[in-house]
């Protein structure tokens, strides 16, 4: 088939989810296009060298992406699946080879406080550097990139769809975008050029140096916050919570917006002295007007343990906000009230959601209309530097 | 890249096609599948060398291999002089069987199971009275089938060869769990074959220090990457080996160690290649690593290498597998025996 028309018919099809997204003024309705079929697909995988590794003796490598730096022999691949050694040259399988892109709303990541009711050009390879018994993803996070679908899509080109789609924003989701970091970086970049920005949507298990210099092309940042114990994160994630506590930091080091999911597990991590901890933690480190999403978690993958009581979500939210967070949302529970953004100070609605319908009430150009008090985020053009 | 064969001959010959639901039948379990079962049985490993097998160009003469994996099974059988190699084969295998032939083809055509190896025991199979499109030789994938020189002219009227990525195969659509496993599993194994077997290559290994046996079978899970760390001595391959997948069909392991890498592995590494010249048989295929490990760190001293332990990769995970019951890891409870023609 050709590939020009595929391309186009991709496009059509994103535009008109984009249509979908503005109509009705600031009331918008969720779009979720989802026409990556009509791009081309590709058997071969990429072979751009890897950043951030270093060569050993008898052509082994060590990778120095995520904290887990793997050690890997030549024809091997490293935890994530996705990065091979070829002969001694650590090398990305998965660059400008996403197995999926959706145009999403952003509130789908989910995104609060930046740039409500856009679309965000999601994209996603195969692989991830940790394995959550409760992946909802699984079916592409725990795969390796030639065990399912491999679209062939330059980071320039997928600059350029984004655009095109009349996304504001690139989301690079659903995985785990610091396996596919190198693609990742340079969609990034070439968005940049466009006027696009790019959020990442990530667990934050990476490495100081490669997060910095990602920062530097990022306009956005969510992490999925497991768990506040480090057992979670070694035996539900095959992770490790001190990492990542460290990444939070320097995400906020650099200015780069953010925001934060819990997914409450029951029995797992939903203890009420756990997440006080957190939320001090939070408060502390990274101040308390970082949103937090407290989601409900519903079995899937390895998990089987019964879904999250929407009880649970609301008492810690309650203790959450207590400690001193401002913006704490509830997720995974449509119609919640907790969905909405209420000014802090005075109360006032400031954005109405149902689901990922959204409609802004009473905030222009970051602050309450009822009391002026600004409110954190990036409400405009997402290259334009955090307000508040 | 080219089909290496046909959709339709795989799914068909091999019941994929018809799978929907379970498995539809059960495997036939031979006797001296489960002699490590029994406290007072030792497990049977026959160490088969000849010499002018391999050739220059890493090819086998493939008649003396044949001859050599006959003396092997006689030997495996302990049949004595008046039994024939095919009654082994009749003791371990049904004509209703459908056969998978699971190669480890990651180095490519310098440190893969020979094709020349892989074809007679098909032919031995055929010889007993399954049909060559009822035997699979496989692995994860057609390209790396290819590299190892698997050719479908060469083996047409002996085997089928697919992988888990040809078209129609793939992986089972769920995860299915195994002790510290969590896998999808190649549907050739969870429900293209009633019997398996496991024809790996003698070799050192990076992460689990050797790679001989039990280590192909992680060709057969969706996420091996997974559980690579701390292979050596975490219960991921034990484990994986009692899913009932390999648990039920395996039958039969078979090391090709016509040429071994002491170090390097697990991809080919010309340093440390030497030629071993023979196979290593047994049904037990924890035994099969634990003979392999004796060689290989045996050729390791020769060389003044580093043993397995000093380098933090000593492959604990053949004594966890006779804790698990797995098989026999202990040489005392193996009963190691030669052959040659």
């Amino acid at each position: 088939m050709d590939a020009s028309l595929n391309r186009r018919k991709f496009v059509q099809a994103s535009v008109c989810a984009g249509c979908a997204l503005s109509m009705g003024g600031t009331l918008l309705a969720a779009p979720g296009a989802q026409a990556a079929d009509a791009l081309p697909l590709t058997k071969e995988l990429s072979d751009q060298e890897a950043l951030y590794y270093d060569k050993l003796d008898d052509l082994k490598i060590q990778c120095k992406l995520c904290p887990k730096e793997c050690r890997v022999a030549d024809k091997e691949r490293g935890y994530c699946g996705v990065r091979e050694n070829k002969g001694g040259v650590y090398t990305t399988l998965v660059y400008g080879r996403p197995c999926t892109l959706h145009v999403d709303p952003i509130e789908k990541k989910p995104l609060f406080h930046y740039m409500p009711g856009t679309a965000a050009f999601s994209i996603a390879t195969a692989g991830c550097n940790m394995e959550c018994k409760f992946c909802q993803n699984w079916d592409i996070s725990q795969f390796r990139p030639e065990q399912i679908r491999m679209i062939d899509l330059s980071p320039q080109k997928t600059a350029d769809l984004a655009k095109e789609t009349k996304s504001q924003t690139i989301a690079y989701t659903y995985s785990e975008p610091v396996i596919f970091y190198e693609y990742m970086y340079d969609a990034a970049k070439a968005a940049r050029e466009l006027g696009v920005g790019s959020v990442m949507i990530s667990n934050g298990y990476i490495q100081e140096k490669p997060l910095r210099a990602l920062c530097k092309q990022l306009t956005g940042v969510k992490i999925d916050f497991k768990a506040f114990t480090e057992k979670f994160y070694k035996e539900t994630c095959s992770g490790e919570l001190a990492p990542v506590l460290k990444a939070l930091k320097i995400i906020r080091e650099e200015g780069v917006w953010l925001e934060l999911v819990v997914l409450i597990i029951p029995t797992l991590n939903d203890g009420e002295d756990e997440n006080k901890s957190m939320a001090e933690w939070i408060v502390k480190n990274l101040g308390d007007q970082v949103p937090v999403h407290l989601t409900r978690y519903h079995p899937t993958y390895k998990l089987k343990i019964t879904s999250t009581p929407v009880k649970t979500l609301e008492k810690l939210r309650s203790l959450m906000m207590k400690e001193g967070l401002k913006y704490v949302y509830l997720g995974n529970v449509a119609g919640h009230p907790s969905e909405n953004t209420k000014c802090p100070e005075c109360g006032a609605m400031l954005i109405r959601r149902l689901g990922f319908q959204t409609q802004i009430e009473n905030l222009e150009d970051g602050e309450c209309k009822k009391c002026h008090t600004k409110i954190p985020g990036v409400w405009s053009d997402p290259l334009v530097k955090i307000s508040g | 890249m080219k089909p290496i064969y046909s959709r339709r001959a795989v799914l068909t010959s091999m019941g994929l096609a018809a799978f929907t639901g379970p498995a539809l039948w059960l495997p036939r379990r031979s006797q001296s599948a489960d002699s490590y079962l029994n406290p007072m049985q030792k497990s049977r490993v026959v160490i088969a060398r000849a010499e002018n097998i391999l050739q220059p160009d890493n090819t086998l003469d493939a008649e003396r291999a044949g001859k050599l994996l006959d003396e092997a099974m006689r030997a495996l059988g302990g049949l004595g002089e008046k039994k024939e190699a095919v009654d082994v084969w009749r003791s371990l295998f049904s004509p209703a069987d459908r056969v998978a032939i699971k190669i480890n083809s990651l180095a490519g055509r310098m440190l893969s199971p020979h094709p020349e190896l892989a074809y007679a025991i098909a032919e031995r199979l055929i010889e007993i009275g399954i049909p060559a499109d009822r035997i699979v030789i496989w692995d994860r994938s057609e390209r790396e089938l290819e590299k190892a020189g698997y050719d479908p002219r060469e083996a047409k009227g002996k085997a089928l060869l697919a992988a888990t990525d040809s078209q129609g195969v793939g992986y089972e659509p769920q995860p299915e769990i195994s002790g510290s496993i969590g896998s999808c599993f190649s549907r050739i194994v969870s429900k293209g074959c009633t019997a398996l077997i496991n024809l790996g290559v003698l070799k050192d290994h990076d992460l689990s220090g050797v790679s001989a046996a039990m280590k192909n079978l992680f060709g057969v899970i969706h996420n091996p990457n997974r559980y690579h760390f701390d292979v050596h001595k975490d219960p991921y391959l034990p484990d994986l080996c009692l899913h009932p997948y390999i648990k039920n069909k395996i039958r039969l392991t078979i090391c090709d160690g016509f040429r071994g890498q002491y170090d390097g592995g697990p991809a080919y590494s010309p340093k440390g290649i030497w030629n071993y010249g023979g196979l290593i048989a047994s049904t037990d295929q924890t035994a099969v690593d634990s003979v392999a490990e004796s060689i290989l760190s045996r050729k390791r001293r020769e060389n003044n290498l580093p043993s397995f332990r000093e380098q933090d990769r000593e492959p604990l995970y053949i004594q966890l597998a006779e804790e698990k019951k797995v098989g026999r890891a202990d040489p005392s409870r193996i009963d190691a025996v030669e052959a040659t023609i």
